[in-house]
C-alpha cells in the first residue's frame, strides 16, 4: 500500500513536471527544433527562391561537395578560426587581468567597472562605424594621434594583409569588458580565507594568483571562453559594416558567406548545408568546453 | 414606468451622441476616389524615399489615399524586395527597382500597360533607350522609370582645361597631376569592395569587352578585360591608399577637400550636391562632369530605377495612381531642384534649367549610350563574382590570370546554377 502509494506519487509529480515543461518545449519546437530541422532538410536540396514556382529538388550531398570544394568558404573559415582564436585568447588574457584589478571591492573599483562597460553598451553596428570612421588611414583620428606621436599611419582596413587583424582589435575592445565582468563576479566568489591563509603563510601575489585564483576559477574561464568563442564565431555586424569582407575576400567570414549565399544570391539549399555544418561543428566545440570544464570542476573539488 | 422612460431617453440619448461622433468627425477623404486606403510605397533611402514623402501629403489630398513611405539602403534593398515580393505576403504596394533587378523581379510584377492603355496615359516623354534598361522586360511593361544616372565622373576644370577623350590620355594626365607628397592624389575612389567593380565596368563595355555574347556564352577572358583590370589598378596606385576602404561619401569628401582631380564616386551622391556649397567644399567653382573616355563603344554604366506593382498588391489602381503622379513632369522637376534626381523624361533635359546646368553631360552620356549588367535572376551572383574578383585584383592579392580565369568560372558556375529563362536573349553586355 505504501509502495504503491509512492509510486502513485513519483508518476504524479512526472507528470506535473512535463506539464510545466510543455509551453516551453513548445515554444523551443516552433523557434528552433523545427527551423533547424528543415535547414537539414533544405541542405540536401536544391532550391532558388528568386525562381518563380521553384520547389526543393533532392540533390543529395552536392551542396555540401560544392561548398567544401569552394576556395571562399576555404578563406571564410580560416578567417573565423583566426579571428575566434585571436580574439577571444585576447579577451581572456586583458579580462582576467582587468577582473584581479578591479575585484576589490572598493569605490575606486566600482566607478572602473562603470566605466570600462561602456564599448559593452554600444551596439555593434554603431561600435563598427565609429571605428570605422576612427580607422581611416587619411582622415581618421587613430592614425592622427600616432602621427602626433611620430609614429607612421597604418592601413587598418585597407591594407588587405591587417585589415582582418583591425576588425579583431575592435571585438577586443568590444568584449573585453564583458568576460572581465564575469570573471570579477567568479573571484569575488573566492573565499577570503583562502587568500589570507596564503599570504600569512608568505605566498607572494603571483603564487596566490597561480595556486588559488586561477583553479578556482577555471571553470568559469572554460564557460566564458566557450561563450565567447561561439560568439566570435558567428561575428557579422563588425565585418559588414567595417569591411563588407573586402578588401577582396580579406576578411569574409563564414556568416558573411552563408548571408551572400543564402540572403543575397537566395541559393537556399546550399546557404542551408553550410549552416548545417558550421551549428555542428559549434555544437561540438560547446560539448569539448563542457567537458573540460566539467574535468576542471572535479579537479577543484 | 417614470423609471422606464428615463432609461429609454438615455439610451436614445447615447444613440444619438454615438451617430454624430460617428458621422460629425468625417474621416478625411471621404468622398474622394480612395478614401481610407493606405498604400506603401518602398525606396531605396535617401533622394527617391524623401522625394515619395515630398509628395505623400498632396497625393492625399487629391485622391483620399494616404501614403505609407518606407525605404531601406541599398545594401539591403534587394533582398527586402524580393522578399516582400516572394513571399505574397502583399507588404507593398508600388516598389522602385533597380534598373538591374528587373529581369529577376518580373514575374512578380503587373503588367503596366493595360492602365497605361485604360488611362490612354502619354508615354511618348519617356526616353526610350532608358526605358528599354529600365522598366521593360522581354515585351513586358514592368515598370515606370523614375530616375536616369549615366554614371560620369567629377574632374578639377583649374587643374585640367581639356578633358582627355581616350583611356590612354586619361591615365597619362592622372600620372602627371598625381602627387602624394603633397598629399594630393589624381583619384578619389570609393574603393570598397561594393563599389569598386564599377570603375572596372566602365572602361570595359568602353573598350567593347562584355561578361557573355547575346546567347550567355562567358567571353569575359579577353584583352579588353585585362585592360580595363589594370585600368583599375593603376587608378587605385594613383589614388590615396585609404581607398580600397572608402566608400561614396569618403570619395567624394576627398575630391570636395581639393584633394584630388578626379572624383569616380556617383556625382549625384556627393559631388554635385556640395560641389559649390562653400561650408561644404573648396572647390567651388573648380569642378564640372564629364563622361568617362570614349573607347570603342562609349557606352557607359547605367543606374536607373522604375516603380512597379507587385501581382499581390490589394490597392493596385492607387498604385497606379501613385506612379503617374511621381513620374509626372512636374514632379520631376519639383525632384530635381530639390534632390538632383534627374529624370527620364525628354521634355526634362529640353529645359533651359538643365541645359545651363552642370548637371547635363548626363543627358550626352544617356544619347552616347549606357548600360547595365544581366538584369536576370543570375545577375545579382554574377556581380558577387565581378566585385570579389576586381577588388582581389585592384588591392594586389591576386594576379592578372587568376582574376580573370576566377571571372569566367564564376560566371559560368552562376550561369549554370541559374540559367536564363528559355529564350531570353543577353542584350546587356
Amino acid at each position: 500500500m505504501l509502495i504503491s502509494r509512492n509510486i502513485r506519487a513519483t508518476t504524479g509529480d512526472k507528470v506535473v513536471s512535463w506539464v510545466f515543461l510543455l509551453p516551453v518545449i513548445i515554444i523551443l519546437a516552433v523557434t528552433a527544433f523545427i527551423p533547424l530541422g528543415y535547414g537539414v532538410f533544405l541542405s540536401f536540396h536544391k532550391f532558388q527562391l528568386n525562381i518563380p514556382n521553384s520547389k526543393p529538388v533532392f540533390i543529395g550531398f552536392s551542396n555540401y561537395i560544392e561548398f567544401m570544394k569552394d576556395k571562399l568558404f576555404i578563406k571564410s573559415l580560416t578567417n573565423n578560426i583566426i579571428f575566434a582564436t585571436i580574439s577571444v585568447s585576447m579577451e581572456l588574457i586583458v579580462g582576467l587581468v582587468v577582473a584581479m584589478i578591479l575585484s576589490e571591492d572598493n569605490k575606486m573599483s566600482r566607478v572602473m567597472i562603470t566605466i570600462i562597460l561602456i564599448p559593452m553598451i554600444i551596439a555593434p553596428v554603431v561600435a563598427g562605424t565609429l571605428w570605422r570612421m576612427m580607422l581611416d588611414s587619411t582622415y581618421g583620428v587613430v592614425d592622427y594621434f600616432l602621427e602626433l606621436i611620430h609614429i607612421p599611419g597604418v592601413r587598418w582596413l585597407s591594407d588587405p594583409k591587417i585589415a582582418l587583424y583591425s576588425v579583431i582589435l575592435v571585438d577586443f575592445w568590444k568584449f573585453t569588458p564583458y568576460v572581465a565582468i564575469l570573471l570579477i563576479s567568479s573571484v569575488k566568489t573566492i573565499p577570503r580565507s583562502f587568500m589570507d591563509s596564503a599570504r600569512v603563510d608568505g605566498a607572494s601575489p603571483w603564487k596566490l594568483f597561480y595556486r588559488i585564483v586561477l583553479p578556482i576559477i577555471s571553470p568559469v574561464i572554460i564557460i566564458v571562453a566557450m561563450i565567447r568563442f561561439i560568439d566570435a564565431f558567428k561575428v557579422f555586424d563588425l565585418v559588414f559594416v567595417m569591411t563588407g569582407g573586402g578588401p577582396g575576400n580579406a576578411t569574409e567570414v563564414l556568416p558573411t558567406y552563408i548571408y551572400r549565399e543564402g540572403i543575397k544570391y537566395f541559393r537556399i539549399g546550399f546557404a542551408s548545408s553550410v549552416a548545417v555544418v558550421f551549428i555542428t561543428v559549434m555544437f561540438l566545440v560547446s560539448g569539448i568546453f563542457i567537458r573540460l570544464r566539467t574535468i576542471q570542476l572535479n579537479r577543484v573539488e | 414606468m417614470k423609471k422606464a422612460g428615463i432609461f429609454f431617453l438615455v439610451i436614445l440619448l447615447m444613440a444619438g451622441i454615438s451617430v454624430f461622433v460617428y458621422s460629425g468627425g468625417q474621416k478625411e477623404g471621404t468622398g474622394k476616389k480612395y478614401a481610407g486606403q493606405t498604400i506603401r510605397v518602398l525606396f531605396m533611402s535617401a533622394t527617391y524615399a524623401e522625394a515619395a514623402r515630398d509628395i505623400a501629403k498632396d497625393f492625399q489630398a487629391k485622391t483620399g489615399a494616404k501614403v505609407e513611405v518606407i525605404d531601406f539602403p541599398y545594401v539591403t534593398l534587394h533582398e527586402k524586395e524580393l522578399l516582400g515580393l516572394t513571399s505574397g505576403a502583399g507588404n507593398y504596394d508600388v516598389i522602385s527597382i533597380a534598373c538591374q533587378w528587373d529581369g529577376e523581379f518580373s514575374p512578380w510584377l503587373v503588367d503596366l500597360e493595360k492602365y497605361i492603355k485604360r488611362d490612354n496615359w502619354d508615354t511618348s516623354d519617356i526616353m526610350e533607350s532608358v526605358w528599354q534598361n529600365s522598366g521593360k522586360w522581354q515585351g513586358k511593361i514592368m515598370g515606370i522609370p523614375h530616375s536616369n544616372t549615366p554614371r560620369l565622373l567629377s574632374y578639377r576644370t583649374d587643374l585640367i582645361k581639356k578633358f582627355p577623350r581616350t583611356w590612354d590620355e586619361f591615365m597619362a594626365i592622372a600620372r602627371k597631376l598625381n602627387n602624394p607628397a603633397k598629399g594630393f592624389y589624381a583619384f578619389a575612389i570609393p574603393g570598397q569592395k561594393s563599389q569598386l567593380s564599377g570603375q572596372f565596368f566602365e572602361p570595359l563595355w568602353s573598350l567593347g569587352g562584355s561578361w557573355a555574347d547575346e546567347n550567355w556564352n562567358v567571353t569575359i577572358d579577353s584583352p579588353e578585360t585585362r585592360k580595363a583590370l589594370n585600368i583599375v589598378k593603376e587608378e587605385m596606385s594613383l589614388a590615396d591608399p585609404a581607398v580600397s576602404a572608402w566608400g561614396i561619401p569618403e570619395a567624394s569628401a576627398a575630391f570636395l577637400q581639393g584633394n584630388a582631380a578626379f572624383c569616380l564616386a556617383w556625382p549625384t551622391l556627393g559631388v554635385t550636391i556640395n560641389g559649390d556649397n562653400p561650408d561644404k567644399s573648396k572647390v567651388v567653382g573648380k569642378w564640372a562632369l564629364a563622361d568617362y573616355p570614349y573607347g570603342k563603344t562609349g557606352l557607359t554604366v547605367l543606374s536607373s530605377w522604375d516603380l512597379g506593382i507587385p501581382s499581390n498588391s490589394k490597392r493596385k489602381d492607387a498604385a497606379w495612381d501613385f506612379i503617374k503622379t511621381y513620374t509626372s513632369a512636374a514632379n520631376q522637376m519639383r525632384f530635381f531642384k530639390k534632390y538632383t534626381i534627374l529624370s527620364p523624361r525628354k521634355s526634362f533635359w529640353e529645359t533651359e534649367e538643365l541645359k545651363k546646368s552642370k548637371l547635363y553631360p548626363h543627358k550626352e552620356a544617356s544619347d552616347r549610350g549606357t548600360n547595365i549588367w544581366w538584369r536576370i535572376p543570375a545577375g545579382t551572383a554574377a556581380l558577387g563574382v565581378m566585385r570579389d574578383a576586381v577588388s582581389s585584383y585592384a588591392t594586389g592579392q591576386w594576379g592578372l590570370e587568376k582574376t580573370v580565369k576566377y571571372m569566367e568560372n564564376g560566371l559560368k558556375k552562376v550561369l549554370k546554377d541559374n540559367p536564363p529563362a528559355s529564350g531570353i536573349k543577353n542584350t546587356n553586355r
